[in-house]
């Protein structure tokens, strides 16, 4: 940060809209979906430790560590932005091809990383209240078509299941607060703990509404399951298929996720490389396009395969921490 | 500058979030709107038929209707006959005909579940699509949307996402009596 924002209510919203990043798009995976909301929950738990053990300028003390996070912070930047990109290309924009979304996403992240950290986090507390908003009313005017009793899995969540789903929650949300806690420079950590609170209370809500509304068959049935849940809304005969509201919710979590990847990359790259800086953004958003249009990242793979790129780096991040402060 | 950056990302925020998009942009000659939707078994081989909405209320109702082995190859054929761009999204109710099986019922049903286009709040009902999408509603034009307004004056929920979380195969049926569509008293189950 600047050093000279304090914890802010801005602070937390974009806590909250980074936490629940892409997740909320494809989350929960129809694979042990029995066991979600357990597997949510323990997610919830045992991420709680290692965002408290994680020293956020540990980056800034080593050139190796520095270069280390960059790339897991890209990783975790591009799989947030190919994931709304994929999402874009199948459901809003279908017939163009890939590279315009591409192209009109890393847009708006340029847009976001040419200002100051400041108007980042204005623009936070702009869509954190919104999208806070939409989820709450959404899931208030969807009671009447939920079954409290879908809820209830038919047998009892397995270790295996409970396991998978958790890593799903802690790989692709939870862990990665580990960038956002080093874009605080851990000056804020109370803001970004306040925010991730915030978002297991929204991913809880909208994980229990989903399975309330469609039970656990058919909610594995649904490759957007959020989404799917607000298309039943309608308000009397003229408003109805409300998930653009969704895509709210989708769009403004993964641009703050996304541009927050960046941008800490950047810093943390800048501070060990200062000759090099100017070319890191061009390079990176080159590198962004190109995958994005050329490659499929990961799409096609089954999230057990590339769940240790998401889990691993953060666990021994967080390790290294914890002997730093020893020292 | 920053007004022009500012209107450009704002015009960036609505394509990327459906309020308007690059590809959407078509002429209403161009595509064929779905009302609804029906399905039934013709000598072993599925029938699908589609009641598409009439640009003005004087055009005559078109019908389109094509067969093939699966669901999948009847829409695949229907947005190859149709010509025009088909757009499912506004299908207010789906009909199957009372001859059909249960399992086929169940793999019709789960195709249109997992296919983003067509609405999860869509009506399921019993009735012989090919009759009833060329009867009158009382108070509709298109059957699809008279469907609908009949359903929501029912006790009975049979929108698709009900249906398929519940598993329970029992929909209003319908009929046309003297060329208008009507519900039929009592509902039907398959057995």
């Amino acid at each position: 940060m600047d050093g000279t924002v304090k914890l802010s209510i801005k602070e937390v919203s974009l806590s909250t809209l980074f936490f629940v990043g892409n997740s909320i798009i494809n989350l929960p995976f129809a694979i042990h979906l029995e066991s979600s909301i357990f597997g949510f929950l323990a997610a919830a738990i045992l991420s709680l430790p290692l965002l408290l053990a994680y020293n956020g300028s540990l980056p800034f003390k080593n050139k190796f560590l520095a270069v280390a996070f960059c790339l897991y912070a890209l990783f975790c930047g591009i799989a947030a932005f190919r994931n709304f990109v994929t999402f874009c290309d199948k459901i809003i924009l279908p017939e163009i091809p890939l590279f315009f979304p591409t192209v009109l996403f890393l847009g708006l992240i340029w847009f976001t990383l040419k200002f100051k950290d400041k108007v980042l986090l204005k623009l936070s507390l702009v869509l954190g209240v919104l999208s806070i908003a939409s989820v709450l009313v959404l899931f208030l005017i969807n009671l009447n078509n939920s079954s409290l009793k879908l809820i209830l899995p038919k047998d009892l969540p397995t270790l295996k299941g409970t396991a998978f789903q958790s890593a799903s929650y802690m790989g692709m949300s939870f862990f990665e607060g580990i960038i956002l806690l080093t874009f605080f420079k851990d000056k804020s950590k109370k803001a970004a703990l306040n925010g991730f609170a915030l978002c297991c209370i929204l991913l809880f809500v909208c994980l229990v509404s989903t399975l309330a509304l469609f039970g656990y068959n058919l909610t594995a049935m649904l490759s957007y399951p959020y989404a799917a849940g607000m298309s039943v809304i309608s308000f009397g005969d003229k408003f109805s298929r409300m998930e653009g509201l969704s895509y709210l919710l989708y769009f403004s979590c993964t641009l703050i996720k996304t541009a927050v990847c960046v941008k800490t990359a950047g810093k943390v790259f800048a501070f060990h490389f200062a000759k090099a800086k100017k070319y890191f953004f061009p390079a990176v958003f080159f590198i962004f396009a190109a995958v994005s249009t050329l490659t499929d990242v990961f799409g096609g793979a089954p999230f057990i395969y590339v769940a240790p790129f998401f889990i691993i780096p953060p666990l021994l991040f967080a390790l290294i921490s914890k002997r730093f402060r020893l020292r | 500058m920053k007004t022009f950056s500012f209107l450009l990302s704002i015009i960036l925020i609505f394509t990327l979030t459906g309020c308007s998009s690059l590809n959407d942009y078509t002429e209403s000659d161009e595509t064929a709107l779905i009302s609804a939707l029906g399905f039934k078994m013709k000598d072993k081989s599925l029938t699908l038929f589609a009641e598409t909405v009439s640009k003005k209320d004087t055009d005559e109702k078109i019908i389109l209707t094509v067969s093939g082995e699966n669901v999948k190859d009847c829409i695949t054929a229907l947005k190859k006959k149709a010509g025009l761009k088909i757009i499912l999204s506004h299908c207010g109710a789906v009909a199957l005909c009372t001859d059909m099986a249960k399992e086929d019922i169940k793999e019709i049903l789960a195709f249109l579940a997992e296919s983003y286009d067509i609405p999860l709040g869509s009506y399921i009902i019993y009735g012989d699509p090919e009759s009833l999408f060329k009867a009158k509603g009382l108070k509709e034009r298109q059957i699809g949307y008279e469907i609908i307004t009949v359903c929501r004056k029912t006790d009975k929920d049979s929108r698709l996402f009900k249906v398929m979380r519940s598993n329970n195969f029992s929909f209003p049926t319908f009929t046309v009596s003297g060329e208008i569509c009507m519900l039929k008293d009592g509902l039907w189950t398959v057995q």
